[in-house]
Parts: structure tokens; sequence; C-alpha cells
């Protein structure tokens, strides 16, 4: 089977591609969209809970201002475990004089470890809106608040890694609704925009399969829809160009026959006076008139043969196939069996595979291996010991029959001329009329099959042949 | 023509004389709105020519040099960093206004800051309080919680007080004071009532529902409920009239450090009304 006749593997139609391009890009776009967006949110989250916590801290600064000024540490301890209750994932309060010294630690069990804790301090001032008595009276603007202390919170991340894992995970699931929806919209789309493409696909295929009066169906002016419209105007000249080629063919092959039978006639009168003249006027001729007229002869015979050969010949394609189980082993032993008795002084050894039967005219294929096996004792004449096989192989998954022999062979530069109608080799001397392989060619082809030789000058031929 | 160099030569070296030549030097510590009014009411009450030093316009001022060079006849000091930069000065009598550091001195007189007790008892009467607590230093407010303890009990107001050494006392102090009075008298003294600590009286009054009387409006913002305020315009031109009687010639020792004679209650409506206090009127 030649390779543009293999059926279109799925994988590398046009819509696959187009589709795996497409789904595998918007893929891609959401996976890029969906990890910018995670990162984004989580940053965000991680923000808002930072700026939570900050204000948070700066609400306990507020409420510790008078017991840090103090130096309160009874009621400021009260407070601090007060925020670690109140403020949900605290884990440590830590509150400082201005002087940096500790007055109050409370931590709680993970507030060590601090890859899963956001920490803020914020600075303990004095009420912007409070003033001394000298302002107060005097009126005056106090320089700003001072600094009583510090509050650091720390709080773990425990919910805003939960809250993560949630995110993800309805991103995720999210972003592959999405993708699934782009990729069913990106199909029926494809689906609808390759429809002209695939209906020029099928007639194209359904042409190349030897459906010639097959058109393809134009359903579109786009670009493919063209092409088919370009394609079946080929295919219909095309069309007609094998029917003129049929017909021209016909015409020859009746020339033919009718040449050949309208050649017969003249020709038996020839032949039939020559054997006239022989028998009952032969002695009064001379001994040189008595040889011209046994050349007449001789050469009426080999034209009559030749006749015969072209009538056969022709008939080949004229004749209606039967298909029948045909042993082509027994039909090759026969045709070995008539050779052996025409020259049974020849040293040959015939080997014939036995038991291959294939499907076909039995009298075609007759004709065919008494061809090929009279081919090969011809050119063995010369060979001492002479070996003519026939037999079958496997090639490519198909029984593959062949005929071989060890006579003269051929260059294969010749072999594609081995089959061409009367048409020889230079230089085999041996008899013949070059029609035999022809003839054989013609057989196999009839039978769908196909036929082609391989061979060595001086070491033999093979001539391979399916059906 | 030499006589008329030699006058040039004399009026440019006298003019300057004659420019600097004035009888008060007044020191003001800043230029705070409460300064500017009490130089104002200073001024309205002496006409005396004054050179006026704003010590805040100055990074260093060095009084003690201009006393000398300038002479003035007498230092009105406006504030208290006015007042201790004239406390350098030994000869020249000094007036203080607008200050709470002025203590006894042998060149030294001036108005307190400190209003007189009998306006806040007179306050505390019309509040209907009996039992008000005080938060002070002996050390800088002892000699006025006397007076404040004797006006206070002519009209049966039982003064419960409380003495703080440094500002972080306070709060405890304050704490003591929970449940055992019925307001709460803030007085000028920089001890007990710091920027720190002053939040803390308000917020013991808002716990406790007494109101809390002070000595400046300003308070009233931040959740006073009266305050006796003093008249800084009156209390300069108080100072005026100490001035004139120094420049008339009366010896400084004879002119005592008084009480502002001008105070106006100011009240905060909203706190009064949420402690369910009549309208107060003075």
């Amino acid at each position: 089977m030649l390779p543009y006749m293999r059926p279109l593997n799925f994988r590398s139609s046009f819509q696959y591609r187009l589709f795996r391009v497409f789904t595998l890009l918007t893929a891609f776009i959401a996976i890029v969209f969906l990890t910018i967006y995670i990162t984004f949110e989580i940053r965000n989250q991680r923000a808002h809970i930072s700026a939570q916590l900050h204000l948070q801290a700066q609400h306990l600064a507020e409420t510790i201002r008078l017991p840090l000024y103090a130096e309160n540490r009874p009621v400021l301890q009260q407070l601090a475990e007060g925020a670690t209750y109140q403020i949900p994932n605290l884990r440590g309060v830590v509150i400082k004089a201005s002087n940096g010294k500790v007055l109050t630690d409370v931590r709680l069990p993970g507030s060590d470890n601090n890859a899963d804790v956001i920490e803020e301090t914020v600075e303990v001032r004095s009420d912007t809106l409070a003033s001394s008595p000298e302002s107060a009276i005097s009126g005056g603007t106090e320089p700003g608040p001072t600094l009583i202390g510090k509050v650091s919170l720390k709080r773990s991340t425990e919910d805003l890694l939960l809250m993560s894992y949630r995110l993800v995970a309805i991103s995720c699931a999210m972003t592959v609704g999405f993708w699934l929806t782009v990729s069913l919209i990106c199909y029926l789309v494809l689906r609808r925009v390759t429809k002209s493409f695939n209906a020029l696909m099928q007639g194209i295929r359904a042409m190349q399969s030897g459906d010639l009066s097959a058109r393809i169906n134009v359903i579109s002016d786009d670009e493919p829809g063209r092409a088919a419209s370009a394609v079946n105007d080929l295919a219909n000249a095309l069309s007609a160009r094998t029917i003129e080629l049929e017909n021209a063919n016909r015409e020859l092959e009746a020339f033919n026959y009718s040449v050949s039978h309208d050649l017969r006639k003249p020709l038996t009168v020839i032949y039939s006076y020559c054997q006239f003249i022989q028998e009952f006027c032969s002695h009064n001729l001379d001994t040189q008139c008595r040889e011209y007229l046994r050349e007449i002869c001789e050469g009426s015979q080999r034209m009559n043969q030749l006749i015969d050969t072209l009538l056969e010949f022709a008939s080949l394609t004229r004749s209606e196939l039967h298909q029948e189980n045909v042993d082509l082993s027994e039909i090759a032993r026969n045709a070995a069996k008539g050779l052996v008795l025409i020259e049974p002084h020849r040293r040959v050894s015939l080997c014939i595979t036995e038991g291959i039967n294939v499907k076909g005219d039995r009298n075609l294929l007759q004709v065919a291996m008494d061809n090929l096996l009279s081919n090969a004792w011809k050119f063995t004449s010369k060979r001492e010991e002479a070996v003519i096989e026939f037999g079958v192989m496997e090639d490519e998954g198909m029984p593959t029959y062949y005929v071989r022999d060890n006579g003269n062979g051929f260059g294969m530069t010749d072999a594609n001329k081995l089959f061409i109608p009367f048409h020889r080799l230079p230089g085999t001397g041996v008899d013949g009329h070059g029609i035999g392989l022809a003839t054989v060619e013609r057989i196999i082809k009839r039978h769908g099959g196909r036929i082609w030789a391989e061979g060595e000058p001086e070491k033999g031929a093979t001539f391979y042949f399916t059906l | 023509m030499r006589r008329l160099l030699f006058v040039i030569i004399a009026l440019a070296t006298l003019f300057p004389s004659l420019a600097q030549a004035y009888e008060v030097l007044v020191l003001q510590s800043s230029r705070n709105a409460g300064y500017e009014q009490a130089l104002k009411g200073f001024r309205s009450g002496c006409i005396a020519s004054q050179r006026v030093v704003v010590l805040s316009d100055y990074a260093e001022v060095d009084v003690v040099r201009i006393v000398r060079e300038e002479r003035p006849r007498l230092i009105l000091a406006i504030g208290d960093a006015a007042l201790a930069a004239a406390r350098k000065i030994r000869q020249t009598p000094v007036v203080a206004v607008m200050s709470f550091g002025i203590n006894a001195k042998a060149n030294l007189t001036g108005i307190t800051m400190f209003a007189p007790p009998t306006k806040y008892c007179k306050l505390f009467n019309q509040l209907k309080v009996h039992n008000v607590g005080i938060i002070h230093n002996p050390d800088k407010t002892g000699w006025y919680l006397d007076t404040a303890q004797k006006a206070a009990e002519k009209v049966g107001i039982k003064l419960i007080v409380r003495k703080v050494a440094s500002p972080r006392e306070t709060l405890a102090q304050l704490d003591s004071l929970a449940g055992k009075v019925d307001a709460l008298w803030m007085l000028p003294d920089t001890t007990a009532v710091t920027r720190e600590t002053v939040e803390a009286y308000f917020r013991f009054g808002q716990q406790q529902a007494v109101p809390v009387v002070s000595f400046a409006a300003s308070y009233l913002g931040m959740g006073a409920a009266a305050a006796v305020e003093i008249d800084t315009i009156e209390m300069g031109r108080q100072a005026g009239d100490m001035a004139n009687a120094l420049l008339r010639g009366s010896r400084i020792d004879t002119i005592p450090l008084v009480a502002p004679r001008g105070t106006k209650y100011r009240i905060n409506q909203s706190v009064l009304g949420k402690l369910d206090i009549n309208e107060t009127t003075e």
C-alpha cells in the first residue's frame, strides 16, 4: 500500500493539531494567570493581616499607655494576657519601656517559630491631645508626643496557610473549569471552521482509494472550499481523460485483434499453396526453388505463431476473470513436467513448494506460471546444473510468490524493461517474441497484484509477484 | 568745619544709645498666645518704655550682658524660660508672670499661676461635691495646698490629698482615690500633671463618674468638667500695676507675690450632662 493511501491518523489531523495548540496555550495562560493571582492574593492577605495586627497593636498601645508609663507590671501582664484571648491567633505580646527594659513578655506555644509568625511593633507615645500645664495655660504647642515604650505583637500564620490552601483549591477548580469550557468552545468552533477542510480531505481520500467518480462536497467559499472546487474540476478533467484513454485503448485492442485476424486468412492461403506446391510440384522445381519454398513455409508458420501470440495477448484484457481456488503448486508442477518432456536430457533441479493455494482465474494463472517457468527454463539452458525454484514468502504481511533460477540473469538497470511487450534484452541468445513477461504482468495486474524482478548478470533472476 | 565734624561723630555715637534707652526689659519665653496676651495687658497698664526680647527667637540670649549694657530699671519675665533667664540678674527688680516657678526672692515678685482657692471652692459648692481629691507635689505646691485646705474647710469641703514625688506615682495615687472622692481638683503642679499623666485624670473622672476641675480651659476638650481659667490680659495688667509702683520708686520687698485677680469659670456642658450635674453659672 502506498504511503499516501494510509488512513488519516487523528493525531496528525489539522483539527487535532489546532485544538492541541489552543488548549495547551489556554492551559499555559490560565496557569500563568492562576499563579500570579494566587501569589498576589496571598501577599495581599499577608499584608492585610499585618495591617490588622498593626491596628491591634496600636489599640493595645492606646490601652497600655498609662500602666506602661507607670511601669505597672501586673496591669501590663493582665492586659497582655487579655489581648492573647481577644486577638485570634496571637502568639505573643512583648511590652518594653522606652529604655528597652522588658516589662511584660507573654508567649504562647508556637511563638518561637519565626517562619510562621508575623510580628508588629508599635511605639507607645503620650496622648497627642495632652498638654503640660505650661502649654495649657500659655496656649503653646507641644513639640510632639513623647515615647513611653513599645509593644510587639506576634501572630501565627496558620489561618493564612489554611486560607492559602482554600484559595489555591478554589482557584485551581475555577481554572480547570475555565480551561474545560474554553477547550469545549474551541473544539466546537474548530469543528465548524474545519468542516470544509475535512470535507476536502474526505473527498481526496475517496479519490485516492480509486473512486474517481467521487466528488468533494463544497460547503463554503473559504480557502478549503475553493480548493475543493479546484480538486473537483481536476477530477472531472481526469475522469474525462481516463474515458478518452480507455476508448483509445479499446480501439487499439480491436484494431490489434482485427489486424491479427485479417492477416491470418491470407497467411493461411500462402501457407496452403506452399504446401500444395511442395507436395505436387516439387519435382518440377530445382533445389534452389525448393529451398526458397521451404523458407516461405517456415516464415508463414512463424507469422502464424506470432499472430496467435498477439491474439492471445489481446484476449487477456478482453476475457472475464473467473475467480476460484487455485493450487499454484500443482500448476507449477504440470508446467515443469511439460518442460522436462520437451528437453528430457537437461539436468535441471526443480524445487516447487507444495500447498500454495491462491484465489484467481485458473487459466490465466496457468498461462502466467507457464511463461515464468518456461522463461526460467530457457535462460538456464546454458547451465549444466540448472536450478529452478517456485515458492512463497512473506513481504510486509502479504504472501509474495517467486520463481527463481540460476540462469543468465540481468542487470537491475534493465529490470523495468523486462515487462515491456515485444522488448527483448540484447545478448540473451534465447528464442522468443518478447511477449511472455508482458503477458505475465498483465495477468498479475488483472488479479490486482504486482510483479517485479531482481537479478544479477550470470547469477540468475528472481521474479516476485503478489495476487 | 571741625565743629561740624565733632557734632556728626557725637550724634553717631549717641543715637544708638538713645535708641536703646528704655525702662522695662520684657523677657518673653515664646510667642505663645497666652504670653502675647499677658504682654498686651502689661502694656495697657504700664506706659513705660520697653524692650521686648522673645527668647525662643534666639538660640541663646545673654540676658546678663543686656542688662549690664542697657541698664533697664525693671525686668518683666513672661513664662518659665524667661523667669529662668531673669534669675541670673541680682540687682534689677524682676516681675514674673505666667510662670509656675515663682517663689520668694530678694529682687523677684509677680503673679502666681494659682487662682485663689476660694474660686475653686465656690465652684465645688455649685457642683454639690464634698469630697475633693487633690494630687500634688508638696515641694512645689505645698504652700498653695495650705490655703486651699483653709478655704475648703470654710465651705465644708473635705480635701483628700495624695502626695507624689514623681509623675509615675500619679497613676497609683489616682487609683487610690477611686470611690473616695466626689470630684477631682487638678492643680497646676508640674509633677502631678504632665503630658503623660494628664490623660489619667480624665480617665479617672470618666470611670468614677466624678467631675474633674482643672486650671486651664484647654483641658475641657479632654474631659474636664470645669476650669477656673486665669485671665492672662488681666494678669498682664496686674503686672503693669506692679511695674508702675516699682518705677515710681517702691521697694520690691514691699510688693508681695500675689494671686491673679482676674479669673473666669469655664464649663463643659456635655461632661456635666453625662454626670447628671445641672448647668452651672458663675
